[in-house]
């Protein structure tokens, strides 16, 4: 595909894929706090609890909610060690398992190794899902690989009780200069804090053949759902813009499908989201799937909410394209945000 | 109604306008270098220009506008002024009778002593580089629409008039909103347009439909003026269109293939394009313009071969190069501005 320079370049707009923004005229989180994302969001006896990045706090917070879209004021859950050089700078980005009546939360930590910045995933447990203990000095997964570069973040696991293992995904590749990370690996364990790395990874890259991820891909949130693993992540154009989509596979690390009308999540022209769309956290309810997502305008991040009627993604038949809703606009500009 | 769809970005050159070289022509390790203003003297390039880092006003020369000198510092801001005390920038020159006349902005910032305000200023020079300037600024905001800005002055001598005339932008001092005029007999004393302000963001087209600002007015040539001015999207990212008047004043004609000049993917000046500087040559026009990236705005160069700037007739809308603009969007870039940014 040529790219003609002297032309228009089309940057998606809004939500397809069925996907409905509950929180149009404002965030439900924001606001005067500042800037809030990357949450987890669960439910348990009627009750929703998030755990949230707060960056002004450079912690991770904890609040409850009746019906997930007006929200406590927030507790703190995880602050940054200063005595831990790899979490001493912030912790951020947390994932959390219910698991024999404790809480396990794997989070990001970030550091200092010399004068790079560093981000490693580490490991806490809780009985009340508000005081946190870290068992281990050490975090559980390091950048190491070459893919993985100077930084691994975002974690996101799933605990599968009929294999009694736990399934990480993660994303690494970012650099000191870089804001996002580049790829997502896949790595297994036993007991959650020894992980062991798919000799397949990154499973998950960026794909140069659609504009709004040709650069990254990153910040994903996988679920098992009619025999999927259905995985929403972070893509990454051309210019850096940030944009939400979906994908499924089988077995969650292989052949992974992409869906037609990706971005399923993008900025929302003249909302509080107009500029872009980062990661997002997803449940499965009686009637549908809800999810809270953090958008930014030209201020701060914020959390808003969305709503998914009933359990049809709209992906079309494994083997067929599928039809995107905003209608096809292919075009393959050369990479602006490394220039 | 459904919010999905593509928001459309223009990108490149259209109306006949190319890129003159693949770098920048200042910038660099100098940082950001902005706003300049290139008058073409004796087969010698001059250039006046922004110049952030040290908030002042530098100049430089060079034998093709290409390779330039080192710069050197013409102009600071003044300790203690009340308008001009933070910052000097966006000069704009007019050499007449021996003399060479600068018109400048002089800026405040919000400190526990000052507000934000910008203010035009003027000074006189024999040289170029060695300036006199008046110590009171002979613009400041006074109109609604001005708001606490007046920024941006482009001057030229009008011979049948026997006056100056100035446009000038007016608005927010985070880039100004739209475009006024006011004229004047010595380049001092200035009458502003009842009418201001003159020229006006217009709302169907996303490429402009945030802010104009920072003209830049060729002579009047063929009975038209034409006019430079750098438009602003829904996000506030910047480009430079092509429009033209009668009077220099009313009945703006704006180019079919708005913006002739965009950012350019791939390259130096991929983020955006603002404020463009003219000069004639034998066989057309060449253009200097401040691109940006996301490290720092940086000066280049484009040309036009030959003088038809491509306009339509009068009465006819033309066709835009780039294909049907049927994109959406709205301005973003206000929004939740009300929020502390923490």
């Amino acid at each position: 595909m040529k790219y003609n320079r002297n032309s228009y370049k089309p940057i998606p707009s809004g939500t397809t894929g069925g996907w409905e923004r509950l929180t149009d005229q404002s965030p439900a989180l924001g606001g005067v706090m500042g800037t809030v994302f990357d949450c987890y969001v669960i439910m348990e006896d009627g009750l929703y609890k998030m755990w949230f990045s707060w960056r002004p706090a450079k912690a991770i917070m904890y609040t409850t909610s009746p019906d997930g879209l007006a929200w406590e004021l927030p507790t703190v859950a995880l602050l940054r060690d200063f005595d831990s050089p790899w979490q001493c700078e912030e912790v951020s980005r947390p994932t959390i398992i219910k698991k024999d009546g404790l809480y396990h939360m794997w989070y990001t930590g970030h550091g200092f190794c010399g004068f790079e910045p560093t981000t490693s995933i580490g490991y806490a447990v809780s009985d009340d899902g508000i005081h946190w203990e870290r068992p281990y000095p050490d975090p559980v997964l390091l950048g190491e690989l070459p893919w993985e570069k100077h930084m691994i973040w975002c974690p996101h696991v799933l605990y599968e009780e009929e294999s009694g293992i736990y399934k990480l995904w993660y994303s690494g590749g970012a650099t000191p200069t870089s804001i996002e990370c580049q790829a997502i690996g896949y790595a297994t364990s036993d007991d959650g804090v020894h992980w062991v790395r798919d000799i397949r990874n990154p499973v998950f890259q960026a794909n140069v053949e659609n504009q709004w991820e040709a650069y990254k891909v990153s910040a994903n949130y996988v679920w098992k759902q009619d025999g999927w693993y259905y995985m929403t992540y972070l893509g990454s154009d051309t210019d850096m813009r940030a944009q939400n989509g979906l994908a499924r596979s089988r077995d969650g690390i292989t052949d992974w499908q992409r869906h037609p009308s990706n971005p399923i999540l993008a900025g929302t022209e003249g909302k509080w989201d107009c500029l872009g769309i980062c990661k997002l956290s997803v449940i499965q309810t009686e009637t549908g799937l809800m999810g809270w997502y953090n958008g930014f305008n030209n201020c701060i991040e914020e959390i808003g909410i969305l709503y998914h009627e009933g359990f049809d993604m709209g992906f079309s038949p494994e083997g067929e394209k599928g039809v995107n809703e905003r209608g096809d606009r292919p075009c393959r500009p050369p990479f602006n945000r490394v220039t | 109604m459904s919010n999905s769809g593509y928001k459309l970005k223009p990108r490149g050159m259209t109306g006949g306008w190319e890129p003159a070289h693949d770098r920048p022509v200042i910038g660099g390790p100098l940082g950001t270098c902005f706003d300049c203003h290139v008058m073409k003297e004796d087969g010698l390039y001059k250039i006046w220009f922004s110049w952030r880092p040290v908030r002042c006003i530098a100049y430089s020369e060079s034998p093709d506008g290409i390779y330039w000198d080192n710069p050197r510092v013409v102009l600071t801001a003044v300790e203690g002024s009340a308008w001009e005390g933070h910052e000097v920038n966006r000069p704009t020159v007019v050499k007449r009778d021996g003399i060479y006349h600068m018109w400048y902005t002089g800026q405040m910032f919000a400190t526990e002593r000052s507000c934000a305000r910008s203010c035009i200023g003027y000074a006189k020079s024999a040289d170029g580089i060695h300036w006199t300037r008046r110590e009171e600024p002979v613009l400041i905001p006074e109109r609604l629409w001005e708001n606490i800005t007046v920024m941006c002055p482009h001057v030229l001598w009008e011979e049948e008039l026997r006056c100056y005339r100035m446009w000038y932008s007016g608005g927010r001092m985070h880039e100004a909103d739209a475009i006024g005029i006011a004229v004047s007999p010595d380049g001092i004393q200035w009458k502003k347009d009842a009418d201001n302000p003159v020229f006006t963001p217009s709302l169907d087209k996303y490429w402009e439909m945030g802010k104009v600002e920072a003209c830049y007015v060729l002579p009047k040539q063929d009975g038209w003026y034409n006019m430079f001015y750098l438009g602003m999207d829904g996000d506030l990212i910047a480009n430079v269109g092509l429009a033209r008047s009668r009077d220099g004043k009313r009945n703006w004609q704006r180019h079919p293939s708005n913006p002739v000049i965009a950012g350019n993917d791939g390259s130096w000046d991929w983020s955006g394009i603002c404020k463009v500087s003219v000069v004639e040559e034998e066989d057309g026009y060449r253009l200097w313009y401040n691109g940006c990236n996301w490290r720092f705005e940086e000066i280049g160069i484009a040309e036009h071969k030959g003088f038809d700037l491509g306009f339509p007739p009068e009465g006819e809308d033309g066709t835009d190069e780039r294909g049907n603009n049927n994109g959406i969007g709205l301005i973003n870039y206000y929004i939740r501005d009300h929020i502390a940014r923490f």
